[in-house]
């Protein structure tokens, strides 16, 4: 049987100089975003949502609930990747849709001016109605 | 293409005195209740009022309630507070154990906590129980 340590609890566990974690990377505090859309016949395009992130800025959890008219699809993300965080889903749910749901999305730490921002992709024919609401969780520090 | 903003957003990107946002409502500090409690032959149609008062302003933005199968016949759960019973989590059967996350209702999504009837989160059971439940509910106030 194997016993081995994640990248941060190794760097606890040899405290020097190469190892000093970022803020926020263990026992950071929780921040929360909140934003809603009320979407009346909105055409397929983007839902700009919440503050400018900082770079540096960890992102835990992003949760979004809708009751918008069927045949239409959702992705959440950034501008530079509008599936960062949940990829595409039929919309008409009517209950919570819990990202990141990538690898790649998971405690993704925002770099720069397009990732900074969470993007809601209203990828769908039809024009959509409806109300989204979002919650982001990230730590900075 | 339409590029649109969220109603938050909007209010940040045109900061005048009609725009300030509530405290908390965007980088607001995460609050986390905890509670339990281990229902023995509870009554049918019994709430279970949990954590501390909330103050009125307070969003809550969701959580997990984790449960044993509550016994037979099954109950079903609702979690929200004395103004709206299900307000945060619709009728879950609770027939084995299981963690479910909330809300599952656009309405109680980043719900703003208002007044007297609304800031005790509340789980209702349709029927007579018995088991463990614990509940975590994250909110902001600031």
């Amino acid at each position: 049987m194997a016993t081995v340590y994640g990248v941060n609890r190794t760097k606890i566990l040899d405290p020097k100089g190469n190892n000093i974690l970022d803020p926020g990377l263990v026992s950071g505090r929780v921040r929360s975003i909140t934003d809603s859309y009320v979407a009346v016949a909105l055409t397929r395009g983007y839902i700009y949502i919440g503050p400018t992130l900082p770079v540096g800025a960890i992102i835990t959890e992003v949760t979004i609930n809708e009751n918008c008219t069927s045949s239409n699809h959702l992705t959440v993300g950034t501008s530079q990747n509008p599936a960062l965080f949940l990829a595409i889903f039929n919309t008409s749910r009517n209950t919570l849709s819990v990202g990141p749901q990538t690898v790649a999305g998971a405690n993704y730490v925002v770099t720069g001016t397009s990732d900074n921002c969470i993007v809601i992709e209203n990828s769908g024919n039809v024009l959509m109605t409806g109300t989204i609401k979002a919650t982001v969780k990230y730590i900075v520090d | 293409m339409a590029i649109v903003k969220g109603v938050n957003r909007t209010k940040l990107l045109d900061p005048s005195a009609n725009n300030i946002l509530d405290p908390g409502a965007v980088s607001g500090r995460v609050r986390c209740i905890t509670d339990t409690y281990t229902a023995v032959i509870l009554a049918s149609d019994s709430a279970i009022y949990m954590g501390v008062t909330l103050p009125a302003g307070a969003i809550v933005i969701g959580g997990k309630v984790s449960y044993a199968a509550l016994g037979t016949p099954c109950p079903d759960l609702t979690i929200g507070d004395d103004g709206d019973s299900d307000r945060y989590l619709t009728a879950t059967q609770t027939s084995t154990a299981a963690t479910v996350v909330f809300p599952n209702t656009v309405g109680g999504t980043n719900y703003t906590v208002t007044g007297t009837t609304d800031n005790i989160i509340k789980i209702s059971l349709s029927a007579s129980a018995s088991g463990a439940i614990k509940l975590e509910t994250m909110y902001i106030v600031d």
